[in-house]
This record gives C-alpha cells, structure tokens and sequence, in this order.
C-alpha cells in the first residue's frame, strides 16, 4: 500500500515536472519584463460598417503580452425597458495570436437583430472596451 | 554517465571537510535535487512569473512534502521552521481576505494563489533537507542558478543580443527580466564564495571557481545595479558572520558604507524607483489600516502616477506589502522572512551555514529594490537558502535520524 502510495506520488510529481518544463519549452510568450511595464491589456471595438441586415465592428486589442489573446464576446445592451430582450447575441471568438508587440485586431460581422443599443467586446480575461453604437 | 557526474559531484561537496564517507545519502541527493530542479525549472518557465506556472509548482511541492510524510519518520518542523511557514500560511490567507476590502477585486485570490506555492516551497524544502545536507542544498542552488546563467548566455551566444523593447540587449532569458537573472547570480555567487571560503578540495575549488565565472558573466551582462549592490551585502554578511573577533567594528564600518551608498545612489541608481515607493507610501497612508488590498499597486499607481509610466509592482517588496496588506500584511511578511536570520545567528559557527546566510541576504536586500516576490525562481533560491538556514539551526540531538543510503 506505502509503495503503491508513493508510487502515485512520484507520477505526480513527474507529471507537475513534465507540465512546467513544456510551458517552459513554448516559444513566444512575452516576457515577464512586458508584463511589468508593458501596460494593462485594452480592449478597442468601433464600427466599421452598418448596413439594413448586418454590423461590421472591428475589435483590437492592445498589451496582450501573454503570447495569445483569449477570445471573448461582443456582449449586447438592449434598447427600451430595463430587462427587455435583444439579439440575436453574436458568436464568441475564439482565442488566437498577437504580434510581437502584444497587439491583435480582427473584424467581427454579425446580424443586425432588434432592439439592440450598444455593443461592448469583453475579453475572456473579463477585459472590456468601452461601448459603441449604431443602429441597423 | 550524467548520473556518474552527478554522484561523483555530490559525494565530493557531501564530505565537506568532515571525515563523512564518499558515497551520498538519500538526504544528500534529494536536497540538491530539490533545491536544483526548483529554481531551476521554474527558472527556464520564464521565472514561473505567469500564473499558469502556479498550479504545477504547487503541484510538484505537495508531491514532495507527501513523499517526505511518508518515508521520514520525523518531518515535525522546529518552532523557527513552524513560525516561518505559519507566517507564510498568514500571509496567504490575509492576501485571499483582502479582497473583501480591495479598492479593486480579482487580484487578491491570485496573489494568494502565489502565496500558497511558497508556502508548499518551503514546507518541501524543510522536509527534505537534513541538518548534514545543507551543503548539498547549496550546491543544488549553485547548480540551478549556474545553469540560468548559461542558459542565458548560451541564448546570446546563439541568437546575438535581442533588442526586446523593454530590456534592450541586457542579458535577460529566461528568466525574461535581466534584474531577476541578476539577483540569481548573485545569490550563486555569495553562495559559492561561502562554500570555497577555507576549502582546499582543488576539484571543489575548480567546480565552484566554473561556476563563479558563469555567474559573474551574466551578472554583468544583465547590468544589474540592484543585484551588484546585494551582492556586496551578501558578502559582508559572510564577512560579519565568519569574523570571530571584532564583529561589532565589522557591523559598524558595513552600516556606515551601506548608508553611504544609499545617500549616493538615489540620485544615480535606483531609476524611478523613488517615485513607485512615493506613490506606495501615499497607498500606505490613505489605507493606513488594511491596505488597499493584495494585487492593488497598479491600480492605485495608475490613478496618482505623477508621471505617465506603466508599472504593476511597486518595486520593493516590503514598500509594496505595507502599501497592499498594512501593517497586518508586514508583521506576517516579516515573521515568514525572519526567521531565517535567527537560524544564521545560532548556527554561524557552521561554514555552510554562512554561506546560506549570505544568499539569503543578498535576496532580502534586494527584496527591497525589486519585483523579486513576483518572480517565482528569485523566491524558491531564496526559500532554500532559509530553509538551509533553519536546518543548520536545528539540535544535533533532534536532527531527524531518519537519514538513509
């Protein structure tokens, strides 16, 4: 039972090992140095075109110095009372590259639907831009 | 054959200059093991700086200490090791509540996160290392920060200075921040200087001698005002601690070019750092009581910088915890890093003691310039230079008898 105990415990320890040296082993993460003085990570979305049936709101990021962006949301603000409803609620995006300089930017379509205000994009790291508006 | 060397290795530092036999203990290899593989793969993980690193550390630690419960049969630590860790256990609690007054939220539960793995650190460190194989600790940790060292310079050599915006071609991989190399070379040089002091082995006088020049090499690549001036700490504390006679004279003269140096530098050396610590005292006096909570630098830096310069930490670890944490946040700080120091004071009559004790120095010193609680590999060379420290301190009636070949 001890053996078989401490047998488990070195796999452990063994697998803990394995997963820092293959983080350590992963090209292209900022430095810790970045981090420091690089700036808090920040969310930018405008719109780029509006027309009858869709938006075209470009999302950019910039000091993502963590060698990726995480993905997130366009999250909606509906128009009229308080808990009314609106949509329909675009697809996330998903997590993808930076540049060397920490920044990302990509253009994000998605339908008009109804009753919508504003639009904000909202990281997955809980990082937000501030609101835009357009109506279709 | 890397196995033979590393035997060969460890039996030659394991006799030290007593009449032990050739042949390393378990305690002997699993203390330089551990000290070694800590610092140093943590070390090539980018410092362990990202919170991604956290969980395979913690991890790793609690494998360790699992281990030691089960194959030791005493692992109950000394009131100076129990005051250590409970101060550690302090901390990372009052770090995990300080969110429920934090001017900010989220921050608080992963500096705690941060917390906890030294805690895990140095409970691993104290149940591994044996009071006879602090040598073998210390040579893990010259091992560790000599194999940073060349990992650097083996980068530069390869690659030729990067112009990384930040840290411009100072020799900075991969620990990815050139100070946080710097104070690790220089905690492995004090070290080293400790373990050759009075050594005649030319075997061990050539291994440490290699690796002295490896760490003074990058130590000055990195250009590390900090880790210099650490460094020189570091190495009156060895002064201090090895001089029998006229200590206090020692004491006074290292107090007098201490504070010397610190009227000079403001004004050449320290950077913006006078400028993070003003706005950290001006946290300190507006949350005099609490703090404004753990991870909170930044934020309160960002509402009164007086000058546009992006920052997360305010550059000195005590500075910053009584800003963060209050007064509360310092007394468990301070009870977690002290103790160490009481343990040198007791066994100063120890050479390898000595040599911990300088390390240790050199990384307090510089804890109070720098970012080096951040930077995960900087604090585990840290914690096992005081865990060797509080191993040296233990009674020889009480040192666990549970060491085995």
């Amino acid at each position: 039972m001890k053996r078989l105990l401490a047998a488990g415990l070195v796999a452990l320890l063994l697998v803990a090992l394995a997963g820092l040296l293959a983080l350590g082993s992963r090209s292209g993460s900022a430095s810790a140095a970045q981090y420091q003085y690089g700036g808090r990570p920040t969310l930018k979305a405008s719109i780029l075109v509006v027309t009858p049936s869709y938006y075209m709101i470009r999302v950019s990021g910039t000091n993502y110095f963590g060698g990726s962006q995480p993905g997130g949301q366009l999250q909606l603000t509906c128009g009229g009372k308080r808990g009314s409803s609106c949509g329909p609620t675009p697809e996330p995006w998903p997590a993808g590259p930076v540049d060397e300089t920490g920044r990302f930017s990509f253009d994000y379509t998605f339908d008009c639907g109804s009753n919508v205000r504003s639009a904000i994009a909202v990281d997955n790291d809980g990082v937000r831009s501030s609101p835009v508006r357009g109506a279709c | 054959l890397l196995a033979r060397a590393l035997l060969l290795t460890q039996s030659t530092f394991a006799r030290g200059r007593t009449n032990r036999p050739l042949a390393p203990t378990r305690s002997d290899l699993s203390s330089a093991g551990i000290a070694f593989v800590a610092v140093a793969a943590v070390g090539v993980d980018g410092g362990g700086y990202a919170p991604r690193s956290w969980g395979w550390m913690f991890l790793a630690f609690a494998s360790v200490v699992a281990l030691a419960l089960l194959f030791r049969g005493d692992v109950s630590p000394r009131p100076l090791e129990l005051a250590s860790l409970a101060g550690l256990l302090g901390l990372a609690a009052w770090m995990f509540a300080s969110g429920l007054w934090s001017i900010v939220g989220g921050e608080a539960t992963r500096e705690a996160e941060r917390a906890v793995v030294y805690l895990a650190g140095l409970a691993a460190f104290i149940a591994i290392v044996e009071k006879r194989s602090i040598r073998m600790l210390l040579a893990g940790i010259i091992g560790a920060t000599t194999t940073l060292a060349l990992y650097g310079l083996g980068d530069r050599a390869l690659h030729g200075p990067s112009q990384n915006p930040f840290e411009g071609s100072l020799l900075f991989q991969p620990l990815g921040y050139a100070n946080a190399l710097g104070i690790l070379c220089a905690v492995g040089l004090v070290v080293a200087v400790g373990l050759g002091v009075g050594e005649r082995r030319p075997y061990i006088l050539l291994l440490l001698g290699t690796s002295a020049a490896a760490l003074v090499t990058a130590l000055v690549l990195t250009s590390s005002r900090g880790a210099w001036f650490s460094l020189a700490c570091g190495l009156l504390a060895l002064v201090v601690l090895r001089t029998a006679r006229r200590r206090w004279t020692v004491v006074v003269f290292a107090v007098i070019g201490i504070g010397l140096c610190i009227a000079v530098l403001p004004r050449t050396g320290f950077g913006d750092r006078p400028t993070y610590w003003r706005v950290a005292l001006e946290d300190a006096r507006t949350h005099v009581v609490l703090g404004s909570g753990a991870g909170t630098f930044d934020d309160f830096w960002n509402a009164h910088r007086p000058r546009a310069l992006s920052v997360r930490d305010a550059h000195s670890l005590y500075v910053e915890t009584l800003a963060e944490l209050g007064p509360v946040g310092l007394l468990f700080l301070l009870a977690a890093l002290l103790p160490p120091l009481a343990a040198a004071v007791a066994a100063r009559s120890n050479p390898a003691a000595v040599a911990a004790a300088g390390g240790y120095v050199t990384f307090l010193v510089h804890a109070g310039l720098d970012w080096d609680w951040e930077m995960p590999a900087t604090m585990l060379a840290a914690l096992a230079c005081g865990a060797a420290l509080l191993a040296a301190a233990r009674p020889l009636s009480s040192s666990r008898s549970s060491e085995r070949r």
